[in-house]
């Protein structure tokens, strides 16, 4: 899409977020001086997304197409493998969140090292990558294989002795940030774009689902080599007050983030570019620009989210437990959840693909919809359980079991789409701010395992929306070719 | 008698394609069916923006759709007045639509209630659909269209560029697998293929046709394909539609 229209479209996504905020703030706050670091958040927010989205359009998304079907086309499969754990590997390493991910390594096997859990996450992500391109090439059911790991995660999570197990069910979608979601996506459609026939258009998605395995199955594995006792978690973050120093000061943060997510990008870039593909001068141009720009759009975004957003979240969730009144907290999480599938670059992302999908019919709004139900629904649920103390697995067991019940009858595009989703909706925004936010509204004393369920249902709840969506949709798309055969039918009936 | 009647027909006609930004083709289907046009067919694609700065940038790509709508002899005149007047493609920030000739369009209509069942089928062989026609106006312009290996549409749209012509729309394709082709655990790799079509003035055709023929890239053999075929008319829709076409 052409910028200025983009830009359009980021700041008008990010406007009711803005303002829910706003009124939250006038209603809640005493003091009145984080306004403004709200509007400047807003103003980076948007352009920021706007500037990574046309980063994304000509950089990433096409160069991870290009190495999808390329690869393909040498038509040998260890080589495809190879080339995905490698490139799955090193894009989750220099992934900024995965120091979140630390922490529940610490829960689960505090035995381990910061690297080596780094290493077995990554790892993780390679590994189901290279799985992943396997299957569309083999041409094994998608469905079988997310059936077969979510129960034996399922079981898993059941059997553990410690209930924080099953909240690692979202480790997939923190491990993925927004370099990796593109270029993982797009390596998946560029392997489905090569393969004749029909499932074609289906196989494009469902690579990112299933490398949110990896780091869920890195991370049990982990607990399971090195058992012990859990000594207190960390969870450390940085606060920052709403000046415009505040904002400076959080650049150069941001650069070294985000210089060190591209970095593995940039790498592959080159090594395109000088040996393994043949790309042409305008080609490698294109590409590093687009690169170029996702990296100033994720600095620029990331800069307006922590130095707008996120101490504004702590300040509101801190208010809203003052007010003690559980059902407006819930309320205005769940109004907040809803608006932050609309700020979240890596939803953006998916949902263009997802409307270009062949055979799909898929509209950018019914997609928007089901996944403002499903943050609401997760983040309500989210501070519920949080408030009233209850266990998180209550609803996430049933809630993935019946995700895999409704996968039996929902069209493949869409499961896969749901699987992808679930990865996707933890991105920046649901993992700085509506951390602040419901950790503090929640009052939780103990930060983790509240934010954890957070995690584990903002993953879950997507697989649910999504995939109802898509057999409504199919449902009515029946109806209407049901009608359309009627109308033809009636005037000869009445003749 | 709950059969359903109906008859083909074999009859000349005119194809319109309209390229608007993405998600705006409905507005041209409700355009050109308003004007008596029975539908359209939808493709994506992505277009380039005539913006000197944007391309500097590279941001100068944009979604767009393509509307393909087969409309009957007659109501030629109708549809495009209908392109240029309504409300809604006149907000457009971009469009363009363009005619050419369709020799013949066969379909199987549905005979109204009360048509006799005895309306005999067209026969194909007998009929000459361009017999009555009179001779279309001069072409002014003309659709090249560049079928290409993935990957060179970007070096073609710039040498296009350079011979003249004011832009295009590229659209992703498939090659065919052949038969003797490896297969690839039981899957025919298909050579990805792009799309490339531009609408050039007739007098710089050639200029453009060479500037492609003369790139680096298309000097292998398979390469890519190239055709032209007439355009009679060529619009601009939106707010640019007042605006000259040929600079």
């Amino acid at each position: 899409m052409f910028f200025p229209e983009i830009l359009k479209k980021t700041s008008l996504a990010a406007l009711p977020f803005t303002a829910l905020l706003f009124l939250l703030h006038l209603f809640l706050l005493p003091e009145k001086s984080g306004v403004w670091s709200l509007a400047a958040g807003w103003l980076l927010l948007s352009s920021g997304m706007a500037v990574f989205i046309s980063g994304v359009d000509i950089g990433i998304l096409p160069m991870g197409q290009k190495a999808g079907s390329e690869l393909a086309n040498r038509r040998s499969l260890p080589l495809l493998c190879a080339f995905c754990f490698v490139a799955g590997f090193f894009i989750t390493a220099s992934e900024p969140h995965l120091g979140i991910l630390a922490v529940w390594t610490k829960r689960l096997a505090p035995g381990a090292g910061r690297l080596s859990s780094a290493a077995a996450i990554s790892a993780g992500v390679g590994l189901f990558a290279a799985l992943a391109a396997g299957r569309i090439v083999l041409q094994i059911s998608l469905k079988k294989i997310l059936t077969f790991f979510y129960i034996l995660i399922l079981g898993g999570a059941c059997l553990a002795e410690t209930p924080f197990t099953g909240l690692l069910l979202g480790a997939g979608g923190v491990a993925a940030g927004p370099m990796a979601v593109p270029f993982i996506l797009a390596l998946g459609m560029g392997i489905a774009a090569v393969r004749g026939g029909s499932e074609a258009g289906s196989d494009s998605f469902g690579l990112l689902g299933l490398t949110g395995l990896g780091p869920i199955l890195a991370l049990l594995l982990l607990g399971a080599i090195f058992p012990g006792e859990w000594s207190g978690g960390v969870y450390e973050r940085k606060e920052a007050a709403g000046t415009l120093l505040s904002f400076l000061l959080l650049i150069p943060a941001s650069l070294k983030e985000m210089g060190i997510a591209a970095l593995p990008l940039l790498v592959l870039l080159i090594l395109f570019g000088t040996t393994l593909f043949n790309l042409s001068r305008l080609q490698v141009i294109r590409f590093t620009k687009g690169l170029l720009y996702a990296f100033a759009g994720l600095c620029i975004f990331f800069t307006g989210l922590r130095g707008g957003f996120m101490a504004e979240g702590n300040l509101l969730g801190n208010a809203l437990a003052l007010t003690d009144n559980k059902a407006i907290t819930t309320l205005a999480g769940m109004l907040l959840g809803a608006m932050t599938v609309w700020v979240e670059p890596t939803v953006w992302v998916l949902n263009a693909r997802a409307e270009a999908a062949p055979g799909g019919n898929i509209s950018h709004n019914h997609i928007m919809a089901a996944l403002s139900l499903s943050a609401a629904c997760a983040t309500g649920l989210a501070l519920l359980q949080a408030m009233n103390g209850l266990n998180p697995l209550c609803l996430i067991l049933p809630g993935y079991a019946l995700a895999l019940l409704l996968s039996i009858f929902c069209p493949r595009l869409f499961t896969a789409l749901a699987f992808d989703s679930g990865v996707v909706m933890i991105g920046p925004v649901t993992c700085i701010f509506m951390l602040s936010l419901v950790t503090s509204a929640a009052a939780l004393p103990e930060r983790a395992t509240g934010f954890f369920g957070l995690i584990a249902l903002f993953a879950m709840t997507p697989l649910l929306f999504i995939q109802i969506l898509g057999i409504l949709l199919q449902r009515k798309q029946r109806l209407n070719e049901r009608r359309r055969a009627g109308k033809e039918a009636a005037p000869a009936g009445r003749q | 008698m709950n059969e359903i009647l109906t008859v083909s027909s074999y009859l000349p006609g005119d194809l319109v394609i309209s390229i608007v930004p993405r998600g705006q083709g409905e507005k041209i289907m409700r355009a050109v069916r308003r004007a008596g046009a029975r539908g359209g067919t939808i493709l994506e694609g992505r277009g380039s923006v005539n913006n000197k700065l944007a391309r500097i940038l590279g941001l100068d790509s944009r979604a767009v759709e393509l509307v393909f709508t087969l409309v009957d002899s007659g109501i030629l005149e109708a549809v495009f007045e209908a392109l240029a007047t309504d409300e809604d493609i006149l907000k457009l920030p971009e469009g363009a639509a363009m005619h050419l000739n369709a020799r013949g369009i066969l379909r199987r209509e549905i005979l109204p209630p009360g048509a006799r069942a005895e309306t005999p089928e067209t026969d194909i062989f007998s009929v000459n659909p361009q017999a009555g026609r009179s001779a279309m106006s001069q072409a002014k312009y003309e659709l090249i269209t560049v079928i290409a290996n993935t990957g060179f549409s970007e070096e073609i749209m710039e040498a296009a560029r350079g011979a003249g012509a004011p832009g295009g729309t590229i659209m992703n394709a498939k090659g065919t697998g052949r038969a003797e082709d490896v297969k690839f655990f039981g899957i025919t790799i298909v050579p990805e293929k792009e799309f490339i079509i531009l609408v050039v003035p007739k007098n710089k055709t050639k200029a453009v046709l060479k500037a492609i023929q003369d790139l680096p890239s298309m000097s292998q053999a398979g390469v890519g394909i190239i055709y032209c075929l007439d355009v009679t008319r060529f619009v601009q829709l939106g707010k640019k539609m007042q605006r000259e076409f040929v600079r």
